[in-house]
């Protein structure tokens, strides 16, 4: 008996009958409907990368706002990169390292907020604003630790995203190791349906972006030929498309990898409503 | 029974259904729940321990199917009152507990780099120890 019969057997996620391609489609189908019909969930998620963009962009600023500072102002990388390696000091690494860890807790605590939303939405309830930030709150000392494991590895955000913050959201471990393992043990458990929806959801993104793409490649085309004024309507009506259908492609992976994350641990196909009409 | 008494571990990799039923079908067989004892209904559990209702829901039809509650029209869930039932549920129970502390037991010792014979020789080693044998 293997490892992976074992767990098979006794978590019982995927039944004889339903084939891990069709609980795949029916969780993709589910997790497609809670981010289209919540427009809490939606505004959090837009909320979380309006926050997430302002920090990139206060990261990117501060890199240029040091040369100018030094009385050097830079104006291409090259200049940028030949400041910095020119002035190489430990004070410089710290507070690089600093604002990278910022920004690594700032991303995870919203996406706790967000996953931990989602999760009330698969489970029926409706999306609530504070009610996720207080979540996000009540895990603090857990985020800091995951964060400060994470920081000085770039990659290990799809990690986070994709594997550990759900796991967070219901489990309160401050120990960052415990939290990876038992992430880790979760996925293993799905790991086959895990793999399918990865595919799925990168073929409905591909979708959403060819949409987005050939949308604004229009509105472009278009607004080259009126007026100043529709021009001006237009473009902004293409970013404003474009920022929305960024808020939902990022709403709708977290809501299928919260999915995921239920149906791992609690050994059933998560839906939103119960479709059975079995709710006494 | 209230929904304050069902103390589930999201942590400890158990399945949360299977958890709901074995915390319901253990108070049933020890006697803490009695025969046409009230069961908390899926809504107040999934909107109290924040769980999928389908979770809820497929732990309450495995109980139904085991004949350990019954589902009364628009009343909720009940202990049932089938007599007789339970000393055949106590073994049907007992076994499926056993293979899946078996199966957990197997599961730690193969990521601890023990195998399945290797254990199943100490736990025979330590069944025939002699304060093991009453």
């Amino acid at each position: 008996m293997t490892a992976e019969t074992i767990i098979s057997t006794t978590s019982n996620t995927t039944s004889n009958t339903d084939s891990a391609v069709s609980s795949v489609r029916r969780m993709l189908k589910n997790a497609l409907l809670i981010a289209v019909r919540d427009s809490v969930l939606l505004n959090l998620a837009a909320v979380d990368l309006l926050l997430i963009a302002f920090y990139i962009g206060s990261f990117i600023g501060g890199f240029l706002l040091f040369p100018a500072l030094a009385g050097e102002p830079c104006h291409s990388i090259e200049e940028i990169n030949a400041f910095y390696n020119q002035h190489k000091s430990i004070w410089l690494i710290v507070i690089a390292l600093g604002l990278q860890f910022f920004g690594t807790f700032l991303t995870n605590y919203l996406l706790l907020t967000v996953d931990s939303e989602i999760i009330r939405v698969w489970n029926g309830q409706k999306a609530d604003f504070k009610r996720g930030w207080r979540t996000a709150t009540s895990h603090f000392w857990s985020l800091l630790t995951w964060s400060i494991l994470v920081t000085p590895v770039n990659i290990m955000w799809i990690v986070s995203m994709c594997i550990v913050i759900p796991v967070l959201t219901r489990d309160t471990t401050i120990n960052p190791f415990k939290m990876l393992w038992r992430s880790i043990m979760l996925l293993l458990k799905i790991w086959k349906e895990f793999l399918l929806g990865i595919v799925g959801m990168l073929v409905i993104l591909y979708w959403v972006f060819c949409l987005v793409f050939g949308s604004n490649a229009i509105f472009t085309a278009i607004s080259s030929q009126c007026p100043p004024l529709v021009a001006w309507v237009l473009l902004s009506a293409g970013i404003i498309f474009s920022m929305l259908a960024l808020c939902f492609c990022y709403l709708f992976c977290n809501c299928y990898l919260c999915g995921q994350y239920i149906k791992a641990s609690e050994g059933v196909d998560p839906s939103p409503d119960n479709l059975s009409g079995e709710l006494v | 029974m209230n929904v304050s008494e069902f103390t589930l571990n999201f942590s400890s990799g158990v399945p949360i259904y299977r958890q709901i039923v074995q915390l319901i079908s253990g108070k049933i067989l020890s006697g803490v729940l009695a025969p046409g004892d009230r069961i908390p209904s899926i809504r107040d559990v999934t909107a109290e321990l924040n769980v999928n209702p389908n979770t809820v829901a497929k732990a309450y039809r495995e109980l139904e199917l085991g004949g350990l509650i019954e589902t009364r029209r628009g009343m909720g869930c009940f202990v049932a009152e089938t007599a007789g039932a339970k000393p055949r549920l106590a073994r049907t129970e007992k076994r499926r507990r056993l293979d899946e502390l078996y199966a957990a037991l197997v599961t730690s010792a193969g990521m601890m780099g023990i195998s399945e014979r290797e254990a199943v020789a100490y736990l025979a080693a330590k069944a025939a120890e002699p304060e093991n044998e009453n």
